[in-house]
C-alpha cells in the first residue's frame, strides 16, 4: 500500500523537484518497493506526456545538421579545446586599434580595492560559476582600463547581455567631463568598420554613473568596449580620445 | 497500450541501443522522430527560439553521449528524452533568473520576456498524443492543472509554486499529487 506521503514523493520525483538528499533516500525506497516503483514510473510518463500539449513548432532545418556535426566531431574526438582568440582589429581607425592593444597591459587594474571592483569581481565569480555549470554562455562582464593618467583611478564595469542586446555600465571616480563634452560608450564589433554607438554616459558630480544602454546597431560579437570624450550630446561616429577600454 | 504505440516505443528503444553503439544513422532517425515534439515543448518552457535551439542541441548531444544509460524498464525513450531536455531548460531558466537578478543589482529594470504566442494551440490537437493529454487536462480541476503545469513547464519547485500562488505548501503538494494521478489514470484508460 502506498501512502499519501509516498505519492507526494513520487510526484515530486517524477517532476524532478526533489533535492539530492531526498532523491537518494527515495531511490533506495524505490529499489525495495516494486509497487512504488511502478507508480513513480507511471507518474513520470504522465508528466512527460504534458510535453505533447505545447503549441507545435518545428526546429529550424539547419539545426539538425548542426547537431549531427557536433556529435560527429565528438565521435572523431577532434573537437578543439578552446575557441579562437577574439580578433580586435577590423574597424580601420588606428588610434582605436592601438588602444585595444594597450588594454591587455592594464589587466592589473582589476585588483584595485574599491566598491565597484568588488562588485565586478562578484559578478564575474557568479558568471564563471554559471559558465562552469555549462549553463551560461552569454552574459559578459567587462572591466575597462584607463588609457590616460587622468583616469587611473576611474573604474568602469559593463554587464552585457548579447541575446537581448542590452547592457549596463557602472562608472566610478570618473573626472568630470570638460564643458561642452560628454563621455560616450562604444561597442567594438569586428563586423563593423567603426565602433558602434552605445550612447552617452552622464556622469554625476561624484564621478559615478549607472547607465543602461542598447547599441544603435545590432552587435554580433563584442571585441571591446570603449569610452571616449565627445562633443556634448554625443556623436554618431567616434572622434574623441579614448579614455577607457577593455573586454 | 495500443499496438502502434508499443511498436513505436520499441522502435525508439532500439534506436537508443544503436545510438549507444555510435550509430549516427540511428541518431538522425531519433532526432527526426523526437525533435518536433521536444522543440515545441522546450520553446514553451524557455519562450525564446534561440535558447530553445541551444537546449535542443545540448539535449541531443547528451542523448548521444548517454544513450547507454537509458533503461526501457524505467520509462519510454520519449519520456527519458523529455526529462533530459527539461532539466537543461530548467538550468537555463534558473540562469536567466540569476542574470535578471544580476542585471537588477546593477539598478536597471528591464522588461520581462514577452509571453509566448499560443495562438497555435490548435495545431497540437492534430497530434493524437497532444489531443489526448489536452482532453485529460480538461478533466482535471483548474487549480491542480495550474500547479502541475507550473511544476512541469515552469520548472518551479513546490515551494516556489506555493509562494507564487499564495497557498500552503501542503496544499500545493496535494494539488500536484492529485493532478498527476488523475492524468496518469486518464492516460491509462485511453491506452
Amino acid at each position: 500500500m502506498i501512502d499519501e506521503h509516498q505519492q507526494d514523493l513520487a510526484s515530486e520525483y517524477a517532476l524532478g523537484a526533489l533535492d539530492a538528499g531526498t532523491i537518494r533516500a527515495f531511490e533506495a525506497e524505490l529499489a525495495a518497493n516494486p509497487e512504488l516503483r511502478a507508480l513513480t514510473g507511471e507518474l513520470r510518463e504522465a508528466a512527460a506526456a504534458l510535453a505533447h500539449t505545447a503549441p507545435r513548432k518545428l526546429p529550424p532545418p539547419e539545426l539538425r545538421q548542426r547537431i549531427l556535426s557536433e556529435i560527429r566531431a565528438e565521435a572523431a574526438a577532434s573537437k578543439p579545446a578552446s575557441s579562437a582568440p577574439v580578433r580586435s582589429g577590423g574597424f580601420g581607425i588606428l588610434p582605436w586599434a592601438l588602444a585595444a592593444g594597450f588594454a591587455v597591459s592594464t589587466a592589473a587594474f582589476w585588483y584595485e580595492r574599491n566598491e565597484l571592483q568588488k562588485e565586478a569581481a562578484s559578478l564575474l565569480t557568479e558568471t564563471q560559476d554559471l559558465r562552469g555549470r555549462d549553463a551560461l554562455a552569454r552574459v559578459r562582464i567587462a572591466t575597462l582600463a584607463a588609457q590616460v593618467d587622468a583616469y587611473s583611478k576611474a573604474t568602469a564595469v559593463i554587464v552585457w547581455d548579447p541575446q537581448n542586446q542590452r547592457g549596463i555600465v557602472k562608472l566610478a571616480n570618473l573626472p568630470r567631463a570638460e564643458a561642452g563634452k560628454d563621455y560616450q560608450l562604444w561597442v567594438i564589433d569586428p563586423k563593423y568598420p567603426n565602433p558602434v554607438n552605445g550612447g552617452i554616459l552622464p556622469v554625476g558630480e561624484d564621478g559615478i554613473a549607472r547607465v543602461a544602454f542598447t547599441p544603435d546597431q545590432p552587435v554580433k560579437k563584442v571585441a571591446k568596449f570603449a569610452i571616449s570624450v565627445e562633443p556634448a550630446g554625443g556623436v554618431p561616429k567616434a572622434t574623441g580620445p579614448i579614455v577607457m577600454i577593455g573586454d | 497500450m495500443t499496438s502502434t504505440k508499443e511498436a513505436d516505443r520499441q522502435l525508439d528503444a532500439q534506436l537508443l541501443v544503436r545510438i549507444a553503439s555510435g550509430d549516427e544513422v540511428a541518431f538522425g532517425a531519433l532526432y527526426d522522430r523526437f525533435s518536433p515534439g521536444l522543440y515545441s515543448f522546450i520553446l514553451k518552457m524557455v519562450r525564446d527560439e534561440k535558447e530553445a535551439e541551444d537546449v535542443l542541441q545540448e539535449g541531443f548531444a547528451h542523448i548521444w553521449r548517454r544513450a547507454s544509460t537509458y533503461d526501457p524498464a524505467r520509462s519510454s525513450a520519449f519520456t527519458w528524452a523529455v526529462m533530459i531536455l527539461r532539466n537543461k531548460a530548467i538550468d537555463r531558466l534558473r540562469v536567466r533568473q540569476r542574470i535578471e537578478r544580476t542585471m537588477e543589482k546593477a539598478t536597471v529594470e528591464f522588461s520581462h520576456f514577452a509571453e509566448a504566442d499560443e495562438v497555435s494551440a490548435g495545431e497540437a490537437e492534430r497530434r493524437e498524443d497532444g489531443a489526448l493529454v489536452r482532453s485529460a487536462l480538461k478533466e482535471i480541476p483548474e487549480e491542480q492543472k495550474q500547479a502541475v503545469e507550473l511544476a512541469f513547464f515552469g520548472g518551479l519547485t513546490h515551494e516556489q509554486i506555493a509562494e507564487k500562488l499564495g497557498a500552503p505548501l501542503g496544499t500545493i503538494k496535494a494539488r500536484i499529487r492529485r493532478g498527476l494521478l488523475k492524468l496518469r489514470d486518464f492516460l491509462k484508460e485511453a491506452a
